[in-house]
This record gives C-alpha cells, structure tokens and sequence, in this order.
C-alpha cells in the first residue's frame, strides 16, 4: 500500500468497488463500500481502528432519516452484500442469515419453510434484515408477535477492534452469557456492524383476511378499535388511519382456518358494516397500508409518538389540535393496542427552524401523559439542537460508559442516536 | 466483618435488615447448588430501594463484594455467596406497587414471589406468564436475573419478554429508574440486557412486568408413551407441524414413579415410560384447532392413552406433579442435580438417550422432566453427597452431557444461568473474543467488579481483556 493512496483506493482494495452515497439526504456523498464476507468487513474496520477513521455502518439505508446528523463520517459501510444463509433449521423454527440479505428475500425463504417472518416491516425489499435489527424496526405485526428484539436468538458483531463476536445463538430458549444482542438491537451501528443474524420464526397463515370499518370521527374509530381488542382474539395487528373524508380501521387476521373465521364472526358482530379482503390481497392491502401510514416512501419529515395504550384517549386530541394549528393536511395513524402513532407532516412545517418549534412545543405538551415524540426524515437544520430521539433517556450516563467500553477508538460515527450516542 | 461497619449498617437498615450471627448465616451460604457452598460475610435485607441503595453506597464506599439473592432456589450456584462479601436479599420487599390493568403491567418489588403475583392480578383476568416450577418460592427478581423460564415458556416466551421496565440500584449505590414502560427503549436496551446477567451489572429493586389476558379456554391432555424415544419423537413432529401449544412437558419412568409416590402425586400411570402433558389455551375453536392435529401425532408416535383433565382441579393436580417433580425426587436420594441444557428440538430423542447413556456408563440414577416443547433437557441425578466418588462422578456426568449437547448444536443453559456451575464451559459456546466483549460490558456496569464477582464469566477471559486491543 502506499502512502499516496486515496481513502477510496485503500477501501477498494478491503471491500470491492466504492461508490458515493449520502448519509442523508441533505449532506455531502461520502464513500461507500459494501464488503463481500465478514472477514473483508472485519478488515475495512481494522482500517479505520488503525488510521483513526470513522465509519458508518448501513444496511440499505432505509433508516438514516431516522437519526440524527452524524459527528464525523470518513466513510460508510454496507452490509447489502452479505446474503448468505448460515443455517435454516425449518423444523426447529429458526433461520440464521447474514445481515445484509433483504426482508423480502428473507420473507420467501422463511415462507419455503412454512414460516412467517416477523417484523413485517413495509417495503421489504428496500430493507436488510442487519439494517431492521440494527434500527430495532418493529411491523405493526408487533400487536400479536412482539417487537423485533424479542425474536433476534443471536447476531454476530464486528465490533471496533475488528472481532466478530456472537451473542446468544440460535436456540429458541437459551440463556447462556450476557444478552449483548439486546444492546446491538436498535442501538442504530453506534457500537458495531451487525453482520449476521439468529431469528425465530413463527408459522405461517393457513389464511389470511383483513378487515376494514369506517368512521367519520376518530373517537369512533378508537373505541371501535378497544372493543376489538377485547376480543380474546390473537389480532395480528389493528389500525385507525386518518385522512381528510374520515377513518378507516382495518384489522389484519391470520393463522388457522377455523381460528380465523371464528375471529372474523367476532369482529363482525363489533364492526357491523365492515368489508373484508382475503388471501393474497388481505396481504397486499396490509403491506401497501402500512407503507403508506409509515410514510416510508416520502421524505417528508415524520413524527413517531408513542405512548401507554390508555393514554391514547388524552394524547391523540392533543396532537390533533397542535396539527391543526400548523399543518391542517398532515395525515396520521395509531395503532392502538401499541399505542403508536405515525405522522407525516405536510404543509405548514416547511422551514426547518418551524419544524423544530413545532417539535419542542409537541414534547412537552405531550410528556404530562409520557408520550416519547422522534422525528423523523427531517432536514439536518431543524436538528441542530434538537434531538430526533426525544428528550434524554435515563441511564445516559451509563450508555455513553457502554459505548466507551465498545469502541474505545471512536471508529463507529456518533451523535445520530439518543443523547449523541 | 466490623463491628462499626454492621452498626452503620444497622443504622439504615435496622435490626431486621441486618443478619450477623454466624448460625443464622447458615442459611444464606449456598442456594439450589448445593454442592457449592460459602457463609457470606453478612446478610442485609433492605426493606425499599432507597434503603438499598443506601447500604450499597456504604459497601461501595468499603469496596466489600456484593451477590444479590432472591429466595435462592436457583440452581447454578449464582447466589452463592463470595468469600468476605455481603448478601443482599429481597425477602423483605415483597409489594406489589401498582396493577395498571388498563395497560397491562404491574410494578412490584423485586422479592415478590412469582406465583403470588399471578393470585394479585387474577381477579382482572390477567396474570404473569413466566412460571418457574419453582414458582411458588422463587422470587420476580431472581427470574429477572437468571432470565428464568416455564413449562408455559413455550408460548409466550422467557422472564425477558415480560420485563418492561426495571429499577436498578448500581454497585456504588446510585439508582437507575428504568421503570416506565416503552414500546421501545429510550437509547440503548438497559432493560434487555440486564434481564440474565445473573445480578453482575447490579440490584433490580423493583420491576414493571406485562400482564397477559387470562385465557377463555384451557385444555389439558396427558399422552401415555411406552418409551420415551416415541414422547420425543412427538414433540419434534409438533415443532415440525409448527403447532402452537401453549405447553409440552415431558416426565419419564423414574420421575412419574418418584411423582406418584410423593405428595404431589398427579394420577400419572406408573407404569408408563413417560408421559407428554399437553396444555393448549385461546378460544374453544382455537384449542381445538391445537389439540386436534396435537393428539393425531402423539397417537401416530405410539401413545397408547390420552387423557384429558376433566376440570380444573384435575388440571392443577397435573401440574402439581409436574413442578412438584424436582422435590419428589428426593425420595430416590438424599440430592438432586438438576442439569439444565437446550438442544435443537430436531434432537431431543437423540440427545434424550445421550444423556441417559452418559449417566448409565457412570452408573448414576438419572431421572428426564423437561420443557419438550422449547428443546430445554433437564436431565436430573440423584445422588449423595455423603459420598465424595458419587459426587465425582455426577460432576462427571454433567460434564459431558454439557459437551455432547454444545458439539450438537445445543447450548449450556436454558433458564437456570451460568453462576459458578457452568463459568468453566462458557468457553465451549463462546471464544475469548465473546467473552471479552461482555467483561467490557460488565465493566461499564460495575467498574470495580464487585458485583456477584467470578461468576458466569470464566476468569482468564476477562484477567487478558485488560490492556490496549487497538489493531495494528
């Protein structure tokens, strides 16, 4: 190697081709480099350990909108290329694949195995199973299956020094060593590059239906919605989407035949005018649903409030009244037994400087019911002093210790998660 | 330990939280691992976090070990006592704080005993899926330490996916209120990775749990095998159908005959070389859709009789006997080591009859109840400890059944911890590397490593982490 060699030569050469890409939408490309194996990942971080640069670890990049504007970056490092599967015991209900492979691709393969992949996370073919983890993406599946980090068994991280360390395994129960993977989960690449995955598996629908009812108020929708969730139904998952003419509250159902028709006999008798899709299209119009409700098709700013279900009834009119005041268009849904709410923020919140307002003055209004508020997609200037995570978790203190401990020579990028991290 | 040192202690804690006397230490010196044993130093038995957290700034302060111990049923020796250290125990913080039956959690304190906690919230029509067998002793905190499990694990998954929320009194006495519950963390997972870490990052004094609806329907069989390879083999196919039981119990010869002979006698055939309890729960047409194809396979492996609990009474008796299982087994010895292993569920016949050959050709009486359904082996040796070659040869047994296990794909431990029993193998699951990651973790937690010290972590692993590891 020589001396003259640029920052995209050296890359080159550990991990194949470079291209640029931008960490977010609104700030400068920088390299990227996605690595074939985990030794050439494992490498390209020793590179970085070694010269004192900082990386950025992405999948496809789905959910950098989500963090905020990173400290320094010297280049970023995808796992997109690494897709093999490292072992799928059907019959034991577990699938282990590198981090790079895509949750549509996953999805099919976990369908060969009579499985059904959760998260069911909207546009999956954009999305690597190492990114979702990474971002501790949940589908609104969530209501029945649980959040993402209750079904990762295991992962390998390549961690600072450039070791590929396991954690947990790929056992349905096992508890053997600390629970490192619950800190990988969700902690956005600020502590390592997740390079493989264990995930459990449940099985998959022998049908499938969803749902629909409309109501012109949004009190009618919820409360529509809680009498459904008493049902001692397993509801896959339930939302209340508002729009300008109104509500509509779908309901997803699926697994056994006759579990299914009898949930559907339940729901019908609560939801008396409501329409039902079934099979294939049930699936469709729930995926195309959920794109649309998470916005994740546009770069519009978003807001994620989330909440204790019974605080619903205080938080939504509160969030409504303050829409309305700045950005009357804005669309939003809940999903209630979550207690989650997406909002896509449209006119009104153009300038970055008003956006941020809006936030700050949403937060507190809503922190009397303990509502955590994270915005989402916005432009690098509204977050200058605005933390897109919401206010300051508890434990910081000891997080930053973590993450200290982890990467000692700062070679993964910070100041996009909570806090800085 | 100082006189001055138990006085200051005394003083926060008051003579009810302070044990001293040499005799009544006794009680503390081992939990279920009883081949380890060490008299703690002192007991102390803080009655609130804030009196916890005042004793931990004093031992803080004194740089004196701390091991955090809930009722001491567990069986990896976690809770055994460090030489020179002090035992923390939860038996006076036994409150339930809150039941929020809207949102479906209850906070309480670490001490509550897990099957009470079920009888506080039973009257909303909820309650607390995790049960231990030893759930009528154990403690919510220990299960959140060790992570425990359950036969009902099963379905709806380990102590980790129930715990929303904790608050952690740290090794110098600080405390950590992590105890609101959130969809998802606020930052890094605290909570998931504190649940299992065997009480090395620090003291959970309270904890906010999720309550689960209680079912409509509940539906239990037991299946009547002629051999337990069959039992095995029937589970595996239940996995394989991808059947969704809320349960699948295995009880073999030795056990069901120890069970039947006991207090906890469940009206299980004797003569039967294991039996399979079969729990479905949900809505009638749910529990049918279970046990229809459920009953189709044991029946298909060779049960030779399935019999359904006709009523409520009859359904607790099963379960009686099946948690009663571990105490019954003091009828064939004076000891029980309760091995805790997990294996793939494609393996169980396979890894069953390993186990029973391994414990033959060491001529020791072992006895399988286990949780089938989740792959998790108990195989359990009875044996004396009056008798050091016995002793030897148990050790022996656990030894390789541990390593059988691992080289198939199995792992140490399914609920019951790493503690001292299995620190030394941990290096047959994880490399040096792995293990190094998590002393960094630990020591994020607890600087001074004072917090249950040389437990779960062999010791070499984190003696080499110390020093630069920055790659040239």
């Amino acid at each position: 190697m020589s001396a003259l060699d640029t920052l995209e030569q050296r890359l080159a050469r550990l991990g194949g081709p470079v291209e640029l890409a931008r960490p977010r939408f609104d700030v400068e490309p920088l390299p990227l480099v996605a690595p074939r194996s985990i030794e050439e990942v494992q490498e390209l971080v020793r590179l970085a350990a070694r010269d004192s640069l900082r990386i950025l670890p992405v999948g496809s990049g789905s959910k950098l909108g989500w963090c905020g504007t990173p400290g320094h970056v010297d280049f970023l490092l995808s796992t997109r290329n690494l897709m093999r599967v490292v072992s799928h015991v059907a019959d034991d209900g577990t699938i282990t694949v590198e981090a790079g492979m895509t949750m549509e691709e996953l999805s099919r393969r976990c369908r060969g195995g009579g499985h059904f992949l959760t998260p069911d996370v909207p546009l999956r073919a954009g999305k690597t199973i190492g990114g979702v983890v990474s971002a501790g993406e949940s589908g609104y599946d969530r209501l029945r299956f649980g959040p993402v980090r209750h079904h990762v068994l295991g992962t390998r991280t390549v961690l600072s020094n450039g070791l590929a360390t396991r954690s947990g395994g790929q056992l349905v129960k096992n508890v053997t060593g600390f629970d490192l993977h619950r800190l990988y989960c969700g902690a956005h690449g600020s502590l390592g590059v997740v390079v493989e995955v264990s995930l459990r598996l449940f099985p998959e629908a022998e049908h499938e239906l969803r749902m629909t009812a409309r109501t012109t108020e949004l009190t009618e929708a919820l409360a529509l919605a809680r009498k459904a969730l008493a049902l001692p139904a397993r509801i896959v998952s339930l939302s209340i989407e508002r729009t300008a003419s109104g509500c509509e509250l779908a309901a997803r159902l699926f697994g056994l035949r006759s579990v299914v028709e009898s949930e559907r006999a339940m729901l019908e008798g609560l939801w008396p005018r409501s329409s039902v899709l079934e099979g294939a299209a049930a699936r469709e119009a729930a995926e195309s649903a959920a794109a649309r409700q998470r916005g994740t098709s546009s770069l519009r700013p978003k807001l994620h409030v989330s909440c204790l279900p019974s605080r619903l009834d205080a938080v939504l009119p509160l969030l409504a009244r303050c829409l309305a005041e700045v950005a009357p268009n804005s669309t939003f849904s809940v999903q209630p037994g979550i207690a989650e709410i997406d909002v896509e923020l449209t006119s009104g919140l153009e300038d970055a400087q008003a956006l941020a307002s809006f936030t700050r003055s949403l937060r507190a209004t809503l922190s009397k019911h303990q509502a955590s508020v994270a915005l989402r997609d916005a432009p690098r200037a509204a977050l200058v002093e605005l933390d897109p995570f919401g206010s300051s978790a508890e434990g910081l203190g000891l997080m930053r210790a973590i993450q200290q401990r982890l990467d000692p020579f700062g070679v993964f990028a910070t100041g996009r998660f909570h806090g800085g991290l | 330990m100082r006189r001055e040192l138990i006085d200051e202690l005394l003083g926060v804690l008051g003579p009810a939280g302070v044990i001293h006397e040499p005799t009544r230490l006794l009680a503390y010196e081992c939990d279920g691992l009883a081949l380890l044993r060490q008299r703690p130093a002192l007991v102390l038995l803080p009655r609130t976090t804030d009196e916890c957290s005042r004793a931990m700034r004093i031992l803080h302060r004194e740089k004196i070990p701390v091991v955090g111990r809930g009722a001491g049923t567990g069986l990896s020796g976690g809770a055994t006592p460090v030489e020179g250290g002090v035992l923390v125990g939860f038996g006076r913080m036994r409150d339930v704080l809150e039941v929020n039956v809207a949102d479906r959690y209850a906070r309480v304190q670490a001490g509550v005993v897990n099957v009470d906690l079920t009888l506080a919230v039973e009257k909303h029509g909820l309650f607390y899926a995790p049960d231990p067998s030893s759930q009528a002793a154990c403690t919510i905190g220990g299960n959140v330490g060790e992570n425990s499990g359950g036969p009902h694990c099963f379905k709806h998954g380990a102590t980790t996916r129930h715990i929303l929320g904790l608050v952690i009194v740290r090794d110098d006495g600080s405390v950590l209120d992590l105890a609101l519950p959130q969809a998802d963390p606020l930052g890094y997972d605290l909570v998931g990775l504190f649940v299992g870490s065997e009480g090395m990052f620090g003291l959970a004094t309270e904890i906010t749990v999720a309550l689960v609806p209680t079912p409509p329907v509940t539906e239990t069989f037991l299946a009547i095998f002629t051999d337990l390879d069959s039992a095995c083999d029937a589970v595996s196919d239940a996995i394989a159908a991808k059947l969704e039981p809320s349960a699948l119990e295995i009880l073999d010869r030795l056990t069901i005959q120890a069970v039947e002979a006991s207090v906890f006698a469940a009206g299980y055939p004797r003569e039967a070389e294991a039996v399979l309890l079969i729990e479905a729960e949900g809505t009638e047409v749910e529990v049918e859709a279970t046990l229809a194809p459920m009953k189709a396979i044991a029946q298909k492996r060779g049960a030779i009789d399935m019999r359904r609990a006709r009523s409520a009474a009859e359904r607790k008796k099963l379960w009686a006997g099946r948690k009663g299982a571990f105490g019954a087994m003091g009828r064939i010895a004076p000891d029980l080591y309760v091995a805790d292993v997990v294996v793939p569920r494609t393996k169980l016949r396979e890894l069953v009859a390993e186990s029973t050959r391994i414990a033959r050709e060491k001529r020791l009486k072992l006895a399988n109840v286990f949780h089938a359904g989740d792959g998790n082996l108990h195989p359990n040796i009875s044996y004396d400890r009056r008798d050091p070659d016995e002793v030897k040869r148990v050790l022996a047994a656990s030894d390789e059944i541990m390593k059988v296990v691992v080289a198939a794909g199995g792992s140490l431990t399914g609920e019951h911890g790493v503690g001292l029993e299995k620190q030394e193998f941990m290096s047959l699951v994880f490399n040096d590397d792995d293990l190094r990651a998590m002393c960094r973790v630990r020591e994020a937690w607890d600087p001074e490593g004072r917090m249950n010290p040389g437990k779960l972590i062999p010791v070499h692993a984190c003696r080499e982490m110390r020093g630069t590891e920055k790659p040239r």
